[in-house]
């Protein structure tokens, strides 16, 4: 399929925790993404009321314990996440570890998550490989957006950060069509050879 | 919360707008990115967006010519049927705004439509209001006391007797007098009330001013804030307050100065009252700096150029000629009655488009005596310059002898000028040709605008037209950022001022000087395009503003005042009308290129 045509989502969790058998989602944030047009508008932002309340996560996170409360459980909204993103490529940052608390908490309520996955540091190393450029050192979500000039002061929380890397893949994506990777194989095709290289032969870099 | 609102919150006209009609705006926001050389827009493309630039260039395209380029906070496709090809310059991204949701806000909130529609309509003077208005009443509040001080301090000691320091107060013109110790710090005040007390009390003019000031002394930090003062003024009921420098005596305010600060309109009227009551050159010099000061308070506060150069002209006029009378008077007296004569005004006090800081440019044509007529020169220029009206750089007065001439050397100057076209001379034209005559015989002045409107050739248009073009204005906001810096008057003013000029000079009313009267004397026959008319008129009162706010504030600020406008220190709105005033200048350019056969050059 064409890039161009095809159906992705920004995805950002937030979570009580990183253990994914006794963590929870607290915060979903979701920004599709129609080819290289992020549809800011059709975003999506829900708070979690988790089975088992962790305070001082909580805290971290600057989310309001009370309006978490009264925000519903993740198996009374599970049918509208599951249908928003069933159809398409889950795009994140360090997206196997959100994949994986979703793919959970589906399994729960009776749903099965297949979904592909971009993780945009994966796809930072690939095209810096393929343009020859040398990646920066640590490839956090604030320094990738720094490097592609779409920093702005904003406030984190789910949705915010959602959006900040559908941007961060909307310029990446942008460079690969420029470089004429012009379909989704050959985007994946691109990252997994980028995780090979970097696997055999980092030197290069 | 999108990240989005955080960026749109703070681009203008979206500031105007509340949180919640932003989020209708972002409601169904849409990111787009652009490759570079991809077409955004094409030429009578109908699109359902509002373009606003987050990232990169975009150029937009008339008839392949590159004609502006649009950046980052920038909005472009306002029109729902797009008349030009916008193409991505390089890697961009737009926010999309749906034109629905844009238009319903434009019927919501009067000031967010009203800048969109006088930008459109090219009202840039209502644009650069709508957004005006808070910084004056800041600009009142952040001036502080020493900048109200217009003497220095008048002072005496408390043994002082009361006849001399009524003596001082008489001759300082002040009506009040501060008693210090010896090391200048005040003890108190003696006004002309307490002079009252003393003539309803008092024995013996040889009684000590301690006897009968009023102390302690109220006093008040030189770097205090002035609305400060007048809220001591008002809290204690008096008329002065001392102002003090680490405890010592730096001057006195009155509540007058506090007021013309607060109302320059009256002040002014008071001022031009003062300058028309003034015997002498010192007291015209001291009127017109106050008049100065309060014209430059008048600019901040958002009086307009063509209101403001009619003004100035009023009062600069008013000074010259009651210069050139006190003069001619002394003169008189020494050498008997001099020969018929006219003094001319040229350059931007010719066009009555004077602003703050417009220096001397005046000649004499005379039909006799020469060296009389010289002195005469040399004398009123002088005695402007002490006014403060300062003499100019380019020697360009009737002090000079080049320029100060009979009619008859003045005719033939002008026809070498005519002929031969040196760089000098085209340059001497273009000062020259704005003529005005300010006092004395007008038939001299007319005789030479006949001269000059039978002498000039077709050639010396050409090279005039060519002058008015070779300074090419930067190309949108990306070259305005890039420049850092643009020259208002050598990029915007020159280009507009000389192109009009010979525009009237071929159509024969080089006559009339001001160059707004000029540009509708052109509208009545009819030789350009009405929309470029009008955009020059409008673009010309900005850019005239522009440099009359960056004067006032140089003045008030005690700097020397520039014509370079720093990109960086600009407002938003005026970068933007800045940006389409050159768009316009750069039409008007190809226009003359077109209209006098120069497009290859000379």
């Amino acid at each position: 399929m064409n890039i161009r045509n095809a159906k992705f989502i920004s995805v950002d969790l937030e979570t009580t925790g990183l253990n994914q058998k006794r963590d929870e989602i607290i915060a979903i944030g979701a920004v599709p993404i129609l080819g290289t047009r992020i549809m800011a508008g059709d975003s999506y932002y829900r708070l979690v009321k988790p089975n088992k309340f962790r305070l001082e996560s909580i805290r971290i996170h600057g989310l309001d314990p009370k309006e978490l409360e009264k925000a519903p459980t993740f198996s009374e909204i599970a049918d509208e996440v599951f249908r928003l993103i069933e159809d398409k490529i889950i795009v994140g940052y360090t997206v196997e570890m959100d994949y994986n608390f979703l793919k959970r908490a589906f399994k729960k309520e009776g749903y099965k998550l297949e979904n592909q996955r971009v993780d945009v540091i994966d796809l930072e190393r690939a095209i810096c490989y393929i343009l020859g450029e040398r990646p920066i050192s640590v490839i956090s979500l604030e320094k990738l957006a720094e490097k592609y000039r779409i920093k702005t002061p904003y406030r984190h929380n789910a949705l915010a950060d959602a959006f900040i890397t559908a941007q961060v893949f909307q310029v990446q994506l942008l460079r690969a069509i420029k470089y004429g990777i012009k379909t989704v194989d050959k985007l994946f095709e691109l990252i997994k050879r980028g995780e090979i290289d970097r696997q055999f032969g980092s030197h290069i870099f | 919360m999108l990240p989005p609102k955080d960026f749109i919150k703070k681009i203008r006209p979206f500031s105007f707008l509340s949180d919640s009609e932003i989020d209708s705006l972002l409601r169904d926001l849409e990111v787009e990115a652009f490759e570079e050389g991809e077409r955004i827009l094409k030429k009578g493309e109908k699109s359902d967006y509002i373009h606003l630039v987050f990232s990169g260039r975009v150029g937009i395209y008339d008839n392949g010519e590159l004609i502006d380029q649009i950046s980052k906070g920038e909005i472009f496709g306002l029109s729902e049927i797009y008349e030009k090809e916008a193409r991505a310059e390089e890697d961009t991204i737009c926010y999309l705004i749906k034109r629905k949701s844009f238009e319903e806000l434009m019927k919501k909130n009067r000031k967010f439509s009203e800048f969109f529609k006088s930008f459109e309509e090219r009202k840039f003077r209502k644009v650069a209001d709508i957004s005006r208005e808070e910084t004056f009443t800041e600009r009142l509040f952040l001036a502080r006391v020493k900048e109200l001080i217009s003497k220095k301090p008048v002072v005496c000691y408390p043994h002082t007797s009361i006849k001399d320091a009524a003596i001082k107060m008489e001759m300082n013109g002040v009506g009040s007098i501060v008693v210090v110790s010896g090391d200048m710090k005040p003890v108190g005040i003696l006004t002309s009330k307490d002079l009252r007390t003393f003539i309803i009390h008092g024995k013996t003019p040889e009684e000590k001013v301690s006897a009968y000031m009023s102390s302690p002394a109220i006093t008040i930090d030189a770097d205090a804030p002035v609305f400060e003062a007048h809220l001591e003024l008002l809290k204690r009921g008096i008329n002065h307050l001392v102002v003090t420098r680490n405890g010592k005596v730096e001057g006195v305010i009155t509540a007058n100065d506090v007021l013309m600060l607060f109302e320059p309109t009256t002040s002014l009227v008071v001022l031009y009252r003062k300058l028309k009551k003034s015997k002498n050159i010192e007291e015209m010099r001291s009127a017109f700096n106050s008049l100065r000061i309060s014209i430059a308070n008048l600019v901040l506060r958002g009086m307009h150029f063509y209101d403001l150069s009619a003004l100035l002209t009023d009062i600069y006029d008013y000074v010259v000629k009651k210069v050139i009378e006190i003069v001619l008077d002394e003169m008189k007296r020494e050498y008997g009655k001099p020969p018929d004569f006219v003094w001319v005004h040229m350059g931007s006090s010719a066009r009555k488009e004077q602003v703050i800081a417009t220096d001397q440019d005046n000649a004499i044509i005379h039909s006799g005596d020469g060296e009389l007529m010289l002195e005469l020169g040399k004398r009123v220029c002088k005695a402007l310059d002490f006014i403060g009206i300062p003499e100019c750089h380019g020697d360009y007065m009737a002090s000079n002898p080049r320029w100060n001439m009979d009619i008859e050397k003045w005719k033939k100057t002008f026809r070498e000028w005519f002929m031969n076209l040196t760089s000098e001379n085209v340059r001497y034209l273009s000062v020259f040709l704005d003529l005005r005559p300010i006092h004395g015989d007008e038939k001299l002045y007319r005789e030479l605008v006949e001269e000059i409107k039978q002498s000039y050739t077709s050639q010396s248009l050409r090279f005039l037209a060519h002058d008015a073009t070779v300074f090419e204005p930067p190309l949108g906001l990306f070259g305005l950022r890039r420049l850092k810096e643009v020259d208002i008057k050598m990029q915007g003013i020159y280009p507009i001022v000389n192109g009009v000029r010979v525009l009237a000079l071929e159509n024969g009313f080089i006559e009339i000087t001001n160059t707004k009267e000029r540009l509708e004397k052109l509208g009545e026959i009819e030789l350009i395009d009405k929309d470029l008319l009008n955009s020059l008129k409008e673009g010309y009162e900005f850019l005239q503003d522009l440099r009359l706010k960056n004067q006032a504030r140089s003045l008030l600020e005690g700097k020397e005042s520039m014509n370079i406008v720093k990109f960086s220190e600009i407002d938003k709105i005026d970068a933007l009308v800045l940006k389409e005033t050159f768009k316009i200048i750069s039409r008007f350019q190809k226009f003359l290129k077109g209209h006098y056969g120069i497009e290859r050059g000379l």
